[in-house]
């Protein structure tokens, strides 16, 4: 065991942090899906998600069986779609729902501790836009369940 | 009569083997006792404790009989003396030990770390004595907060010390003072190891700036050249500078009158009396002596932070750089519990960078490092009895 202060463990530091009962899955929750009128532009977006949802579980089996994302892809493709589905996220819930969303994420085995513990490093490495963040309601979790199949397919 | 005797005889034999059986079955009694399961000892979590072993003062935190945060607060310093009866040699530390062996107690961790084998030795007695007379437990997980000093023999006197403390017999472990200082800071939790902020923490024997990200430590640094103990060293000067030389005063009255008057927003000068040298007392008043070293030493701690530390922060890890100042600094450290200190690191910062920033700190700066590690060490806990 080293004292030197330089050298402690950061993986079971942050997994201390994260072990903490009450914040991170006991505050999260979905937002309720706003009903508007006229909501032709949602309905067909959502039925595009769901298709390729369904074309990306039949080409990947990996999709067949929790967590799905155990990996980040290396490919630079696979780190655009990395940075454009956080930059989503952070858009539009700010730094401390999209870290609470992806520890969601972990917990419900989307993905693993290890693919949380890789985009929560990336996240820190983001900028928060400024105003006011919302918060991420089910057609963001369905999106967010579309870029892990993407990932999914990449690895 | 002889009948009679045997009759008596008998009767005592019988009264005796009804005693006997009194006792027979006393010791049965006794037996089947003995026999009831006993139920088992309860099994205890160990405690968790916080530590921060610090060049001036030694902070200890754990938990009471009620769950609160039992606080244990003392200067690092021992004394020794020779018992006047016995001859047996005694040892005293903290306030006790500089207020009555003020002529030979010793601050064993004057430059934030054990130095040598002797300042090792005079700690961990040190240590040993506070955890006796505080009948700290053995079973425990203890965090320590440790600073960052590039002092690899220091380090391993004080592994040492802490092997032979008596406590964290089922865990130890150590993490930077300016992160567990942060911790109090941040949250009512761990939230400081998730968040990405700057630490300045404002030590007696060293001034320790660092970025955390998400708990890891980026850019740490550190300088012995702005320190509490220098803002001490100053006072003095300046003290005998105000009154033309007719007070001296000693390095420990310095660390009172500051700790004692200095204040950034609402300064108020304070009169003493001295005794003189062959009889008489001279009365003076201080009108700027504290402050003038106290702001001094905040300059320099700006000057510090703005020119040395965050640029080389911006050089290697702008994007750090742009998150953490987007989220206000973290100032703990004694020198952090001066009244105002935060506002005033702010408004000079911000006109140094020319740039907005904000400035926090914990409600108790001085008490942060060790509150912060006994946080730690209560997951650890949680986490160990799992």
């Amino acid at each position: 065991m080293t004292i030197n202060p330089r050298e402690y463990d950061l993986d079971e530091l942050r997994e201390i942090a994260h072990e903490r009962g009450e914040r991170g899955n006991g505050d999260f929750r979905f937002g309720r899906v706003e009903k508007s009128p006229g909501s032709s532009a949602e309905d067909v977006l959502r039925s595009t998600q769901s298709r390729e949802l369904l074309m990306l579980e039949n080409a990947t089996e990996e999709l067949d069986t929790k967590p799905y994302l155990r990996q980040l892809p290396d490919s630079y493709i696979g780190e655009l779609i990395v940075f454009e589905w956080l930059e989503y996220l952070l858009s539009k819930s700010g730094f401390s729902r999209t870290s609470d969303a992806i520890n969601y994420y972990a917990s419900i085995d989307w993905i693993t501790e290890d693919v949380s513990r890789e985009l929560r490093d990336y996240l820190s490495g983001l900028d928060e836009r400024a105003g006011d963040p919302g918060r991420l309601d089910l057609e963001d979790h369905i999106l967010s369940l579309v870029y892990i199949a993407r990932l999914v397919s990449f690895t | 009569m002889a009948d009679d005797d045997s009759t008596d005889e008998d009767t005592e034999t019988e009264t005796e083997g009804a005693t006997d059986e009194e006792e027979e079955e006393e010791e049965e009694e006794e037996e089947k006792q003995d026999e009831e399961p006993e139920s088992e000892p309860e099994e205890t979590e160990p405690v968790p404790i916080g530590v921060k072993l610090g060049s001036t003062r030694t902070v200890i935190t754990l938990p009471d009989e009620d769950g609160d945060d039992q606080l244990i607060r003392t200067l690092t310093c021992i004394a020794t003396y020779e018992d006047a009866i016995t001859g047996e040699e005694k040892v005293l530390y903290g306030e006790e030990a500089a207020t009555e062996y003020a002529d030979r107690v010793q601050f064993m961790l004057r430059s934030g770390l054990p130095e040598n084998e002797d300042s090792a030795e005079l700690a961990t007695r040190f240590i040993q004595e506070l955890v006796e007379e505080n009948a700290l437990p053995s079973d425990s997980i203890v965090v320590y907060a440790i600073p960052t000093i590039d002092n690899e023999e220091g380090l391993n006197n004080l592994n040492r010390i802490i092997e032979q403390s008596g406590i964290g017999d089922t865990l130890v472990r150590s993490y930077p003072e300016s992160l567990c200082g942060s911790i109090p800071a941040v949250g009512d939790d761990l939230e400081a190891i998730e968040d990405t902020f700057i630490a300045v923490n404002m030590g007696s024997t060293n001034l320790e700036a660092c970025a955390y990200r998400r708990g890891e430590q980026i850019m740490p640094f550190t300088t012995g050249g702005v320190t509490g103990n220098e803002v001490d060293r100053q006072i003095v000067q300046k003290v005998e500078e105000e009154t033309q030389g007719r007070v001296n005063i000693d390095l420990t009255t310095a660390r009172e009158y500051k700790e004692e008057h200095a204040d950034f927003d609402d300064f108020e000068p304070f009169s003493d009396v001295v005794q003189q040298p062959g009889g008489g007392s001279h009365e003076f008043t201080i009108e700027r002596s504290i402050m003038d070293a106290c702001n001094d030493y905040l300059d320099d701690v700006v000057d510090e932070v703005a020119n040395s530390f965050l640029p080389e922060l911006a050089n290697d890890y702008m994007k750090v750089y742009q998150r953490a100042l987007a989220e206000p600094i973290v100032l703990t450290g004694g020198m952090a519990c001066l009244p105002g200190v935060v506002d005033a690191f702010e408004t000079r910062l911000i006109e140094e960078l020319q740039r907005e920033i904000d400035a926090t700190a914990p409600d108790r700066p001085d008490l942060a490092a060790a509150v912060g590690a006994r946080r730690i060490a209560g997951r650890l806990v949680d986490i160990e009895t799992d």
